[in-house]
């Protein structure tokens, strides 16, 4: 099932791969290089095996999930990242939610049966299923899920002072995610209507995102903060009866979950659920845990911190043989150079634009990202049906197209009409890794050669470099951040004048009405036109310069089915209701 | 001896403050604020100054120092940071176990062993059984826990398909599954002090061994057992009950490194998480409770050493 780089004999390459392993990762990585990486944006490199039979019943399915988990709130509400979406994801659900398997992060229903927009896309209207019970677990005890639920949550999220106690708003980082949100109305128990200020593109992009759960007012009562801490009750498939931060959490299956299957099969398939946390940043465990086979899964590169390393994902590859699967997709992590376009040199757009020009983004993806990359535009190649360009379209553009020779000499004739040939500018970076360090390395190389000489300066941690960005103290920056599946935040929250994120520094009025016009768009054809002018405009003035989307990579063991493509953690989604093991 | 024991006790209270002020310092020089690592990227100057304000990160760091010491004076260690709903000596007192459980393994087991193999070394001098145990004596002083916790824990599911048990549980819970989680880690942390002990064992002893009152016992006739293990041995000890007094305060700071490799919910972990996340409270408050425990466990070696040693006495 596996692509090897060689078959070595049975224990002597076994003693080779260890050794290998603990002291020469790097030349193993030279001699075999990425061996299930290579992947078209969007799609799998390797399908799970094809399950013999319909989904069968039962099993503990284990994982172990990478991070510290105790210093990361678990209050999905709070922040939409891995640990909270850990923590709450197999015990909850969403009114809509993103589909994970199609490779298109389309939204899809969940505790919705359907939602309806105005044409002027000021009113949504959300049609609930009915029936549907919150677990039967104190204090909720299994009560109906009804319109309030839906209420409370936006309101939650949102910070609302009735529910939210006035010291704890500040770690409410999502509260202007419904900003646009008049009223929210309930007609009846089984229906949300959400009136707006002004139409908002990333409304419903706001309701799917993976931290949009709903909860029980009840659950948040009970704890004098009003915050989510060591425990989650929802309308999920699983009840979490243990979770001990940084050790385990254990969930066993919930016999009142109202999902059920195409053939009329109660969801969930599994018995149970147990997530071990390794939470010391070291992987040398997990790895040993899936060989061995005490966990069905593990997160690869793009999985979360500490993600593994090639040689690990060889190894690994080489040990199980078929008994395990590799499932790769894009869209983990959008690297790219950050410029401040607010100081000189790069006030100035010729130089911008010569930094755009010259950089190899394929070089990078093949030095740092050993293959585990795709290049990208200023929205990750993954997303392609929201107006990003597939990567075979973007190696025909400008600062892309192979050779370089063409975009170099462009690049060099903007520096020199700039008035900056030879002129020497500080690049300020996280040193945190190795990785970063390389990547930066590379980057002065690439500009020297359009006579842009570039002085490397690290900071000892992201949070330095955080804190210089913050302060606008950089000219030219590396980073990598969470790829996010709605263009607003590529588009606006990055690069609009109030945009949350714009450490660029980044004021054009052109730029600015194109980022309110794909927010103000009602169709999908609307928005994605919008959002294409956005893309092309970017390319011009470059504020930035898009290098990589990193691929998600998580191992299965052959035996369990039901996978879609892995977009946050191994245990990030919601889709545990729908796994399944032929082995018990 | 008692009012040694009363002067060494009164002692800790400078000791303890100068520590609580090391750590106070340092944790406030190290880069980073603290607030904008829990708000993220997307938050406006006034939120994060909003944060800071409501941590009390916003006043001078000598009054921040005096509110946290007078509360730690009073039995009060603060609330974590980060997740304040428990307080700092309750997150401490659930940790404390494991960590003491994996020291105090790996103290007896490198003690025993230590001695053990290097009386085996000392009464085998130059056979292979001597060769062997200094060879791994040098590999125990030299290789890094870290490294050896590595190959421990990958290489039997690379070649066996065995792995020590990828979750922690309580001794309680399941005694079988507690140990093999435990006892490797143990292992692992207590080589370095099994290779220390060994090595000093057996020097002392060959020195021992070489001594006129041992000539005159093996003239007596006695038995080359009861030479070593009635005469040489006792005082051949005495320099390994020094080393191993000061041994289990070593293993408890070794327990950072092995609780991450092995992923053992200890006190190290948590440090380790709190330090990352620069959860103030709590890293204070680990340390400070860690120094404590050292000092004690310095004081127990001191006033075992009279116990232990007649010639030996406190005024």
């Amino acid at each position: 099932m596996f692509q090897t780089c060689s078959e070595p004999g049975r224990t002597k390459g076994k003693a080779a791969l260890v050794w290998a392993y603990l002291a020469a990762s790097a030349l193993l990585l030279a001699a075999c290089g990425p061996s299930a990486t290579q992947t078209p944006s969007g799609t799998q490199s390797e399908q799970p095996p094809q399950a013999q039979g319909q989904p069968q019943r039962g099993g503990a399915f284990r994982v172990m999930v990478s991070g510290y988990v105790s210093y990361g709130t678990v209050d999905a509400h709070r922040a939409s990242f891995s640990p909270p979406v850990g923590f709450a994801g197999q015990s909850v659900n969403q009114i809509v939610k993103r589909n994970l398997n199609s490779g298109k992060y389309d939204i899809i229903p969940d505790l919705a049966e359907s939602w309806q927009v105005s044409p002027d896309g000021l009113t949504y209207t959300f049609k609930l299923h009915k029936g549907v019970k919150f677990q039967n677990v104190p204090p909720v005890n299994g009560r109906e899920f009804t319109s309030d639920d839906v209420e409370y949550m936006i309101k939650r999220i949102s910070a609302d002072p009735s529910i939210v106690l006035d010291k704890w708003k500040d770690l409410f980082t999502r509260r202007s995610d419904f900003t646009s949100v008049a009223s929210i109305e309930k007609p009846d128990k089984y229906t949300v209507v959400v009136r707006m200020k002004q139409p908002d593109a990333v409304f419903m992009h706001n309701m799917a995102t993976i931290g949009t759960i709903i909860v029980p007012k009840e659950m948040i009562d009970e704890n004098p903060d009003r915050l989510i801490q060591d425990k989650i009750i929802g309308t999920g498939p699983f009840i979490c009866k243990e979770y001990v931060p940084d050790v385990r959490q254990y969930c066993d299956r919930n016999p009142d979950y109202w999902k059920k299957d195409e053939n009329g099969t109660q969801l969930p398939y599994l018995d149970r659920l147990e997530k071990n946390f390794y939470s010391g940043g070291d992987t040398s465990g997990a790895i040993a845990a899936f060989l061995a086979g005490q966990i069905e899964a593990l997160a690869g590169q793009g999985g979360g911190p500490p993600s593994l390393t090639d040689a690990d994902i060889t190894t690994i590859t080489k040990q199980m043989g078929d008994k395990a699967y590799l499932i790769t997709s894009s869209g983990g992590n959008f690297g790219h150079i950050r410029i401040n376009a607010k100081r000189p040199p790069f006030d100035n757009v010729k130089m911008r634009r010569a930094v755009y020009l010259a950089i190899d983004r394929q070089q990078i993806i093949d030095s740092t990202n050993r293959g585990g990359a795709e290049i990208s535009a200023l929205i990750p190649p993954a997303l392609a049906g929201g107006g990003a360009q597939s990567v075979d379209d973007l190696l025909k553009l400008p600062g892309y197209r192979q050779p370089k020779d063409q975009d170099i000499a462009e690049a060099k004739r903007l520096v020199k009409e700039a008035g900056y040939d030879g002129a020497t500018i500080d690049m300020n970076t996280s040193g945190s890794t190795a990785v970063i360090a390389d990547l930066a390395a590379l980057i002065k190389e690439q500009l020297g050669k359009a006579g842009i000489n570039v002085n490397v300066k690290l900071t000892a941690n992201y949070q330095d470099h955080l804190n210089e960005m913050l302060a606008d103290k950089f000219n030219l920056t590396y980073t990598g951040h969470g790829a996010s599946p709605d263009p607003d935040e590529y588009i606006y929250k990055h690069f609009a004048t109030k945009g949350a994120r714009n450490y660029y520094k980044f004021s054009d009025p052109k730029w600015d009405q194109l980022a309110e016009k794909q927010r103000a768009a009602v169709t999908d054809e609307e928005r994605k036109k919008a959002v294409q002018e956005a893309v092309a405009y970017h390319a011009e003035v470059a504020p930035s310069v898009p290098l990589s989307a990193t691929y998600n990579q998580f191992f299965y063991r052959s035996y369990t089915h039901g996978f879609g493509k892995p977009v946050q953690n191994v245990d990030g989604s919601a889709y545990f209701d729908v796994y399944w093991m032929d082995k018990r | 001896m008692t009012r040694f024991i009363v002067r060494r006790l009164l002692m800790l209270i400078p000791v303890l403050l100068g520590v609580s002020l090391l750590i106070f310092t340092l944790m406030r020089v190290v880069p980073t604020d603290v607030a904008a690592m829990m708000l993220g990227e997307n938050v406006s100057t006034e939120t994060l100054a909003s944060l800071r304000k409501d941590l009390g990160l916003d006043k001078p760091i000598p009054l921040q120092y005096f509110e946290w010491i007078s509360n730690v004076v009073r039995g009060d260690l603060g609330r974590s940071i980060w997740l304040p709903d428990k307080t700092v000596t309750e997150r401490l007192l659930q940790r404390l176990p494991v960590t003491f459980e994996l020291a105090l393994i790996a103290t007896s087991v490198g003690i025993i062993s230590g001695i053990s193999f290097g009386v085996l070394a000392a009464v085998r001098q130059d056979t292979w059984v001597d060769n062997v145990a200094r060879a791994v004596g040098i590999i125990g002083l030299a290789a890094p826990s870290f490294w050896i916790a590595t190959i421990v824990i990958l290489f039997p599911a690379i070649f066996w398909g065995w792995s020590i048990p990828a979750a922690y549980v309580d001794l309680t819970e399941n005694p079988g599954n507690h140990l093999m989680k435990i006892v490797p880690a143990a292992l692992v942390l207590g080589f370095s002090l099994t290779a220390t002990v060994m090595r000093y064992s057996r020097t002392t002893l060959l020195e021992v061994l070489r001594q006129d009152y041992v000539r005159t016992a093996r003239a007596k006739g006695l038995t080359e057992r009861v030479v070593i293990y009635r005469h040489a041995l006792k005082n051949a000890l005495i320099p390994v009950v020094t080393i191993s007094g000061q041994a289990f305060a070593r293993q408890l700071g070794g327990t950072v490194i092995i609780e991450t490799v092995f992923n053992i919910p200890g006190v190290g972990l948590l440090m380790i998480g709190a330090i990352t996340a620069r959860d103030y409270n709590m890293v204070q408050g680990g340390i400070l409770i860690l120094a404590l425990f050292l000092a004690f466990s310095n004081l127990v070696v001191d006033v075992l050493y009279a116990v232990l040693d007649p010639r030996i006495r406190y005024s």
